[in-house]
């Protein structure tokens, strides 16, 4: 089922570029944007059909068009997001930055006029819903690219943000579409799951010790967060680390210390108790919302 | 949440008295402290995945 949505929506993104964009080299270069998509099946896009299948009276097949907006903004997101951390090695948008740049803002654009050319009757809110949710990612990025939340609650803030904010767009969008309205326990749960995504991300990132490593950039994430705070004298060289009184090169040093901490001091039982919480939070919701088990099990694919 | 965490590591026996429920944590909710309990309970192989 997610295998034919996701080929509809690809379909959709591409038709909705190859009717809007009239540059030749402009609409060669956002298609192979949207190919290099293709294997991760547009999760966001097919959140919002299912949404809207849940919701919606009769199924009308136009919400394509606007599972494939969404993809579009979350593309140039993606995009930027890439551009912003240096993180372009094997991408697309990697062989020229100042195109890519420029097809990101093309991205923007396209996705509102793409739902506004839908007959449906809510397209207007669905579009102040992804004016909302993407202006509050946007502000959630720039905290993170700022690297000023240090503590639990401001991470966990920037997260909901950053994160939570485009998982509860894509819902959102989709049950508004279906029937004007969101239901709090969809704006509730959604947010949460873009924030365990999140999570898993921050502690699959500590695994391994490449050049975007959080640790080696001092950036911040619960584990990291947790470490900084435990008192511990073996720890000290990390926060001299963090406060720039150690070289890279020396802080490397350290690698079989910190893997040993972060299980020995809890720090990752701690960031899956976190997860855990949350997960337990959505579930409560999703019951409460009287989802099959099927469609509770879809979900649950996005909370692993 | 962190410092309880914190302080569930440097006290390991208030987690025991925690899964009997002799002890409650101050500040931590019910489904918090399953979602604790549960946590350690399957630590190992939550943390193989990530860890081995």
């Amino acid at each position: 089922m997610v295998n034919i949505e996701s080929k509809e929506i690809r379909l959709s993104m591409e038709s909705i570029i190859k009717e809007t964009i009239q540059q030749q080299d402009l609409q060669r270069l956002l298609l192979s944007f949207v190919q290099h998509k293709v294997e991760d099946h547009y999760p966001f896009g097919v959140l919002c059909v299912f949404h809207y299948e849940q919701f919606a009276p009769s199924f009308d097949k136009e919400i394509y068009q606007v599972a494939a907006a969404i993809e579009l903004l979350i593309l140039s997101f993606d995009i930027l997001d890439d551009i912003e951390d240096g993180d372009v090695i094997d991408k697309p948008w990697s062989s020229h930055p100042a195109l890519s740049l420029n097809a990101s803002t093309a991205l923007l654009f396209l996705c509102t006029s793409a739902i506004s050319q839908t007959e449906f009757s809510y397209k207007e809110q669905a579009i102040a819903i992804m004016e909302k949710y993407a202006l509050n990612a946007i502000q959630g990025q720039h905290k993170d690219l700022l690297n000023i939340c240090q503590n639990e609650n401001d991470y966990m803030n920037m997260m909901q943000e950053k994160s939570g904010s485009l998982v509860c767009l894509a819902c959102s969008v989709g049950s508004v579409i279906a029937n004007g309205d969101v239901l709090p326990e969809i704006e509730s749960y959604s947010k949460w799951m873009g924030v365990v995504g999140q999570i898993n991300n921050d502690i699959m990132d500590l695994k391994s010790w490449h050049e975007k490593n959080d640790m080696m950039n001092k950036k911040y994430s619960l584990p990291i967060i947790y470490l900084l705070e435990y008192d511990d004298e073996e720890l000290k060289f990390m926060t001299d680390y963090y406060a720039g009184g150690m070289s890279k090169e020396v802080f490397l040093s350290y690698q079989d210390i910190i893997q040993q901490k972060l299980v020995d001091t809890d720090a990752i039982k701690y960031a899956l108790v976190i997860r855990n919480v949350l997960r337990n939070k959505i579930m409560d919701e999703l019951q409460r919302l009287s989802y099959t088990e099927n469609q509770i099990q879809f979900l649950q694919q996005y909370m692993k | 949440m962190l410092k309880t965490i914190q302080l569930l590591n440097k006290q390991p026996q208030l987690l025991k008295l925690l899964k009997e429920e002799k002890v409650c944590l101050v500040g931590v909710s019910e489904s918090e402290t399953k979602s604790i309990l549960e946590t350690y309970s399957k630590d190992a192989s939550e943390l193989g995945v990530y860890w081995n």
